[in-house]
């Protein structure tokens, strides 16, 4: 196992008029390959600003984050895209797909953005959905499915490109239970390959169980971090 | 990306269909209305295009065809004494008073051409024969307001400024702006029909020797005589910027034309701008998945242009339906200028420019952060 995402001295704030919210205070990660991580903690206490530093979408005020050996802190708004389209697939709360094209377009996206060839991107999508249990869905709108169906279109589109790091806001969050545990399992495969990593930001505590690693946030902090057993960190 | 933003611009239909109908508007209204302003201002040098001069001399104080200042006989042997005019003929244009048959009067414009070459008379014959115009009393009368003077066959006589009038032929003209029956007869006759006057002529319609152009023989008679003379083109061009200048219509279509690119900018600029809004959260991901904002500006201009495309060529389709059934049933004067598939190209430009800037600055300044947030 390599490093995967290495933060030093983070901190972020924002700033609304004369209020500056101090959000991230000192954060300090070395975060390995081949995990399921999962970053836990109360709504507000900044788990999902972490995750938009480490995906290149916010900059972080100070400190170093540097994610498979590049400094994000260093790079362009431009690089940051190019980094983004490279090496992270994202999975959201809301599934976000474009419900105006069909499942199989969905998924293809990541690799259309990235310039390849439409018929190439339609049939890689069409592996993916296969493995996901869609492949008898690839015309069908997205609207028509469940969401669980939504979440694994989701995800075939954030690894299409076979992405070294996958950021995951709340994948379960919409989904009942025996749902998410198979996107959890999904997900915990894909993280078993050496040089991969999968980001899980969560409040489900009924998918503790598929984390190998856990931080564990409070008020802009980390309080806690390590390898978990029976979802919880060993000590 | 180019057919995800198809996909995107044509998967809500009732946006899609609405944008299209902005546009589709705007153009229709640019374009026919257009359309009718130059069929009307085409109408003012209607008099210009029936004679089919090549060079028309004048007063030089006349502003306009319609209404020209009389010039005394004796300019005409001036004119054909300049070098390089190959003849030089009279033409009178005034107007009379027709007494119909069934005892009705009609105000008519009489037009009194040289009774040897008939130069200014038009030469589309429906009916009889327009060398019979020497004949005694003889008239040629226009199609287009034929029912205004009673319907009259070949030899039927009516009275022109209570002298009579016989049909010798009916001919197929440009209708003009006032829409009076158009009476043609010889330039002696016409002398005749009219109260007297001290100067009676209006116009010599002049042809150019073949080595000299009219531009040059026009500035050439200027000089020499002292006369207004201008080609055809110059002269319409005066005609019209007289109308132009002391007429309100160009301002009233003005105005009209200008309100169709507007109301199609702010139907277009709402309902893209709205698509945009409601789209915001994908194109958000979208950005957060790599995508750059240059590639979105160019999906944004794809998809405003694409609409705007679909639109200009329903605006022109519909014109041209309305310009291809309506005048044919009616007396609207309708003429189609290239200049005005030009213009209203360049509205639909403008009006998707404006609603794409509108957009794109939104998309621009979206954080992809926003994806995460529920």
């Amino acid at each position: 196992m390599t490093t995967a995402i290495k933060i030093e001295n983070m901190n972020k704030s924002f700033r609304s008029g004369p209020t500056v919210s101090h959000i991230l205070h000192d954060i300090n990660l070395t975060l390995p390959t081949g995990e399921v991580i999962l970053i836990v903690g109360p709504s507000g206490c900044g788990k999902t600003t972490l995750i938009s530093i480490i995906g290149g979408i916010l900059n972080a005020d100070d400190g170093e984050v540097t994610v498979f050996g590049q400094s994000m802190v260093k790079m362009s708004g431009r690089e940051k895209t190019e980094f983004r389209k490279k090496y992270i697939g994202f999975i959201f709360q809301q599934f976000n797909l474009i419900p105006t094209l069909t499942v199989q377009e969905n998924a293809a996206i990541p690799l259309l953005i990235q310039g390849v060839n439409r018929e190439l991107a339609l049939e890689k999508s069409k592996e993916l959905l296969d493995s996901v249990g869609l492949g008898d869905r690839l015309e069908s709108s997205p609207v028509q499915l469940s969401g669980g169906q939504q979440q694994r279109v989701a995800i075939a589109r954030a690894l299409i490109r076979d992405p070294k790091l996958v950021i995951c806001d709340e994948p379960t969050a919409s989904l009942d239970g025996p749902t998410g545990r198979k996107i959890m399992e999904t997900l915990r495969t894909m993280a078993s390959q050496a040089d991969r990593c999968v980001l899980v930001v969560t409040h489900d505590s009924r998918i503790f169980e598929f984390g190998d690693r856990m931080v564990k946030m409070e008020d802009g902090r980390v309080i806690e971090e390590g390898k978990t057993v029976e979802g919880k960190i060993h000590a | 990306m180019y057919l995800v933003a198809l996909k995107m611009l044509t998967g809500d239909r009732i946006k899609f269909i609405t944008l299209v109908i902005g546009l589709t508007l705007s153009v229709l209204l640019i374009t026919q209305q257009g359309s009718i302003f130059w069929g009307i201002m085409s109408r003012f040098f209607t008099t210009i295009n029936n004679a089919q001069a090549d060079i028309w001399v004048m007063d030089p104080t006349t502003e306009q065809v319609d209404s020209p200042s009389p010039m005394d006989n004796t300019v005409l042997p001036r004119v054909e004494s300049v070098p390089g005019v190959a003849w030089a003929k009279p033409y009178r244009l005034g107007t009379g008073n027709a007494r119909l048959r069934s005892g009705i009067s009609r105000a008519v414009q009489l037009i009194g051409v040289d009774s040897d070459s008939l130069v200014g008379l038009p030469q589309n014959v429906i009916a009889g024969s327009i060398a019979e115009l020497n004949t005694p009393d003889a008239v040629v009368v226009d199609k287009n307001e034929l029912k205004k003077l009673g319907d009259p066959g070949i030899g039927d006589t009516f009275e022109i400024n209570d002298q009579r009038a016989k049909v010798v032929a009916i001919i197929n003209t440009n209708r003009n702006f006032l829409s009076l029956p158009l009476i043609y007869t010889t330039y002696d006759r016409a002398q005749s029909y009219t109260p007297v006057e001290r100067k009676f002529l209006s116009y010599i319609l002049v042809k150019p020797e073949p080595w000299i152009s009219g531009p040059n023989l026009a500035r050439r008679i200027t000089k020499l005589t002292g006369l207004g003379a201008y080609t055809e083109e110059e002269f319409k061009s005066r005609t019209l910027a007289w109308y132009l200048k002391n007429t309100g219509i160009p301002i009233n279509f003005g105005i009209t034309v200008t309100l169709g690119v507007i109301v199609g900018a702010a139907i277009a600029a709402q309902t893209f701008y709205t698509f945009t809004l409601e789209n915001l959260k994908h194109f958000a991901t979208l950005k957060a998945m790599g995508l750059t904002n240059w590639m979105l500006t160019k999906m944004v201009l794809f998809q405003s242009f694409l609409v705007g495309l679909i639109g200009y060529g329903n605006g022109l389709g519909l014109m041209a339906w309305f310009g291809s059934t309506v005048p044919k049933k009616t007396v609207l004067a309708f003429n189609t200028h290239p200049a005005l598939l030009l213009i209203a190209f360049v509205a639909v430009v403008f009006v998707c420019t404006i609603s794409s800037l509108l957009s794109i600055q939104k998309i621009v300044r979206v954080e992809p952060a926003t994806v995460f947030r529920g």
